[in-house]
């Protein structure tokens, strides 16, 4: 493959040439017109004498197939033909069209030329990396393609970025444009290019391949461990952190902008005269380099180019490398296979992406190869399962790729013993199970069995999944007795009994482990040990004495909360009373009480003559007045001086 | 006539209305401004009806009619299609269709004898095309894009296809159709010619931002209210296409 040489712009003197010779995009030219903008505004007047004499066109003829048709219901038999469908799919792909003649040969070799051919469809995708896609436009094929391959005048290819040609806002109108800006390109010596992210900066201005001047520098922004710069990290909270870092990282934000400010102004001169300025700026340092008023860089700058590849830390030698790959350019042959080549970038970048997508595929392909009867979707769906499960459990691709295939016609008795399981339709699940014995009585092939053990793709729950998941116990009870197995695993690694909703439902199952001791791996599926239905009584029994036991404590606390609290509401209103009464009033009732020693009024004896609060200890006195505390007693000590006073 | 009109400030209203000469569907949107403007254009010569597909509004991409027939793709719910059964006129046969290509708007365009259709559609649809809608179905592109839909409106009377398309494509189609053709554009120079554009026989419905220009092309090639442009001798008789239109669906 290594066919292609390697140039790099001003330093090699082929290269000039070769830019000089470019004719045409190789395959960019199909989304511009053909023809060339007139400057004299001809083609506008055509087009109002087109309005003028509107007319249906008498030409007979199929450009496609590039025929020429005698009548009308020859076109129209054309139209419909399998030739020209297969002619119409050629052309999109950009290939030539067959004629009548080849078509027919080749009719005859292949049987189905449909157009939901499945290596028709692979081609295609595969292709369309390269060619234009069908209703796509100049734009996203740009944006699909970082570099652009131009034809020379001698029939040799020179692939180089894009981005050196025009830039994601300026787009070519149509293809002279490329070919003019490619041709101009080595007399487009003064390049700058930019990066700044997570707090560094570097920019270095080129002419040729010697670098004029260059600068990095960095500044305290990012946070550490954390991530994300501190203004970014604001934005998102509202600016709250306070802390010392926080502003000490805002701070040298300001610094670092206003550094590269001064930096763009001194170099004014030398930035204005560049012809393409390259920037790396990602997220927040697009406001470093474009978001103000005065900022150095304007975001509408025809100039202005992104790096098309992924770059590194803003260093100088990064910048270096940078400038390196942006100019080097590569010539191909004239009979190269662009195609191969975009198709191994394809599978080799899939390949990078995800190595353990591949072992998996290669792990499942034989039950990929049983499943052909299966629902495609379906098969897809489980790839992509069994590829999660992979990367989350690996232990767990054995248990997966156990799942049996049920053929199209048991999958829809399947689904209606789901639907059942779901909606806990009991007499419609018995009516389904007697049928589906009936019916495998005559025809043996998969057991009924099968049908209840079937883990439906994607989720991989099996029905008992479904039904303990929603606590049907009489479901789980004759799902169970019909052999549905409980040792079984979703995608999750769970098993049914994990996955009960209640006490009651666990029971079940472990119940029926205790009436069938033998007949499931139960120790697998995670099942408690099993117990009898006499023990289980036993259990519930202590279990309702044990609930009308705490049931009765709660009401007895409730009872008795609620007489304590009539009590205190009394008492606060005797305070209340108490208070209210004056002086002389007071001290009758303290009479009164102490008249009375023996059996003493509750109510009155030992009140504080303060804040009426009972006295539980021995009261703090003067003359007659008994009170709670020292505090109660000085206080109305204060208050009788002011009275007198 | 061309109406501007606007959803929900989107000037793709081809999206979400699909107009034909027999009836007009519109999808539900936010307020009722957009169903309006077809109502007061339309309500005294055809039903207008009020309709989502599979629960989405985008009504216009996902079906496709004339005046005999209405193709809606296999979303289409049991309750939207009794509706729609309900309020379309008794002679519209109405066809739910099981294709893996369900935007049948983008991928067939259609007047009410030709049809043009994406490559890749199935056999089976095309059949159920020439048996609901009874048009004459052609596998086509338009300017290299297999969206027939999206990128071309035609009526009886004329149509506009993407303004990439070449002379020769366009005279190779117009023969095809046996409609007059012209490349051009909506929505000030969308090229998405099906989502800015509705039409049928006597009227036509545009994105809000389309130009004067765009308009005047559209009323012409779709010959639209003609007795504006030229002197009152056409009005009586563009008046009488009309009339006698609407009486055949009366």
């Amino acid at each position: 493959m290594a066919s292609f040489k390697q140039l790099k712009l001003f330093a090699d003197k082929e290269l000039d040439h070769c830019l000089q010779t470019v004719v045409r995009p190789f395959t960019e030219h199909v989304y511009f017109p053909e023809t060339l903008v007139d400057p004299l505004g001809i083609e506008k007047h055509h087009h109002e004498l087109q309005l003028q004499n509107l007319s249906i066109s008498d030409t007979l003829a199929c450009a496609t197939c590039q025929i020429q048709f005698i009548d009308r219901t020859e076109q129209t038999i054309h139209f419909k033909s399998d030739w020209h469908r297969f002619n119409l799919k050629r052309k999109l792909r950009n290939q030539l069209p067959f004629s009548s003649e080849k078509f027919e040969d080749m009719e005859k070799d292949i049987s189905s030329i449909s157009g939901s051919d499945s290596s028709d469809d692979e081609l295609s995708e595969s292709e369309s990396s390269l060619n234009p896609s069908a209703d796509g436009s100049y734009n996203t094929c740009a944006r699909n393609n970082p570099k652009i391959i131009l034809t020379l005048a001698d029939g040799r290819h020179l692939s180089l970025y894009r981005c050196i040609l025009h830039g994601k806002k300026n787009f070519p109108q149509e293809s002279q444009e490329l070919i003019i800006t490619a041709q101009r390109l080595p007399l487009c010596t003064y390049w700058c290019v930019v990066m700044a992210a997570g707090g560094h900066f570097a920019i270095a201005l080129f002419e040729r391949d010697k670098i004029i001047q260059h600068k990095t520098f960095h500044k305290y922004i990012v946070r550490a461990k954390q991530g994300s710069a501190q203004s970014a990290h604001d934005q998102k909270t509202g600016g709250k952190a306070r802390s010392a870092g926080a502003n000490l990282r805002r701070q040298n934000m300001l610094h670092l902008k206003q550094k590269i400010h001064e930096l763009f102004t001194t170099w004014k001169n030398e930035i204005q005269r560049c012809l393409l300025i390259f920037v790396r700026a990602p997220s927040f340092n697009q406001q470093l380099l474009f978001g103000d008023k005065n900022a150095p860089l304007s975001a509408s700058d025809p100039r202005i180019r992104s790096i098309p590849f992924a770059t590194l830390r803003p260093t100088f030698s990064e910048i270096k490398r940078v400038y390196d790959q942006l100019t080097k350019m590569e010539l191909y042959p004239e009979d190269y296979q662009f195609q191969q080549v975009e198709q191994e970038k394809v599978s080799t970048s899939q390949t990078k992406l995800s190595t353990t997508k591949k072992a998996v595929v290669e792990s499942s392909s034989s039950d990929s190869e049983d499943s052909e009867d299966d629902l495609k979707e379906d098969d897809e769906i489980k790839k992509k399962s069994t590829k999660k499960t992979v990367k989350k459990q690996p232990n767990l691709v054995t248990t997966t790729n156990d799942r049996k295939i049920l053929p199209v016609e048991d999958l829809s008795d399947f689904n209606e013993l789901f639907t059942a399981c779901r909606l806990n339709d009991i007499q419609r699940f018995d009516d389904l199970i007697s049928r589906l014995h009936a019916i495998k009585s005559i025809d043996k092939s998969p057991s009924v069995a099968d049908i209840l053990n079937y883990q439906t793709a994607g989720s991989l729950d099996t029905l008992l999944h479904i039904a303990s998941e929603r606590g049907h116990l009489k479901i789980i009870q004759r799902l169970l007795k019909e052999g549905a197995n409980p040792s079984l695993s979703n995608q999750r690694a769970k098993y049914p009994y994990n996955l009960c909703k209640n006490k009651e439902t666990k029971d079940v199952f472990r119940l029926f482990r205790h009436d069938h001791p033998d007949k499931y791996d139960y120790a697998l599926g995670q099942i408690a040990a099993s117990i009898s239905m006499d023990e289980l009584e036993r259990q519930r029994g202590v279990e309702r004495e044990r609930r009308r036991q705490t049931k009765k404590r709660r009401t007895d606390k409730q009872r008795s909360d609620q007489e304590r609290q009539i009590r205190e509401q009394e008492e606060e209103q005797q305070r209340i009373a108490f208070l209210a009464l004056s002086e002389a009033e007071k001290r009758t009732l303290a009479v009164h009480v102490n008249f009375e020693t023996n059996k003493r009024d509750e109510l009155h004896l030992g009140r504080c003559w303060q804040c009426a609060k009972k006295i539980s200890d021995e009261p703090f006195t003067y003359f007659d007045y008994k009170f709670c505390s020292t505090s109660c007693l000085k206080a109305h000590r204060t208050k009788s001086k002011m009275a007198t006073a | 006539m061309a109406v501007r009109a606007q959803f929900e400030s989107s000037n793709d209203i081809g999206v979400f209305a699909r107009v034909t000469n027999a009836y007009c569907l519109v999808g539900i949107g936010g307020s009722e401004n957009f169903y309006s403007t077809f109502e007061s254009e339309l309500h005294d010569h055809i039903p207008v009806i009020h309709s989502s597909i599979g629960d989405c509004r985008i009504v216009g991409r996902l079906t496709v009619g004339n005046r005999h027939g209405l193709l809606v793709p296999a979303s289409t719910t049991d309750s939207e299609l009794q509706h729609i059964r309900n309020s379309l006129p008794d002679n519209v046969r109405l066809r739910r269709c099981e294709e893996r290509l369900s935007a049948l708007g983008n991928v067939i365009a259609c007047n009410d004898y030709v049809a043009l259709i994406h490559p890749d559609l199935d056999k089976e649809t095309e059949q159920i095309l020439t048996d609901t809608l009874n048009v004459e179905c052609f596998r086509q592109t338009i300017a290299d894009r297999v969206l027939v839909g999206s990128y071309s409106v035609f009526t009886n009377q004329g149509g506009i296809v993407h303004p990439k398309t070449s002379v020769q494509e366009q005279e190779e189609l117009s023969s095809l159709l046996q409609v007059p053709l012209v490349a051009g554009t909506v929505n000030r120079g969308s090229d998405v010619i099906g989502a800015g554009l509705l039409a049928n026989d006597w009227i036509g419905f545009c994105g809000l931002d389309t130009t004067a220009h765009e308009i005047s092309v559209i009323e012409s090639v779709f010959k639209l209210g003609q007795h504006n442009l030229t002197g009152a001798t056409t009005t009586a008789t563009n008046k009488t296409i009309k009339d006698a239109l609407v009486d055949a669906l009366a």
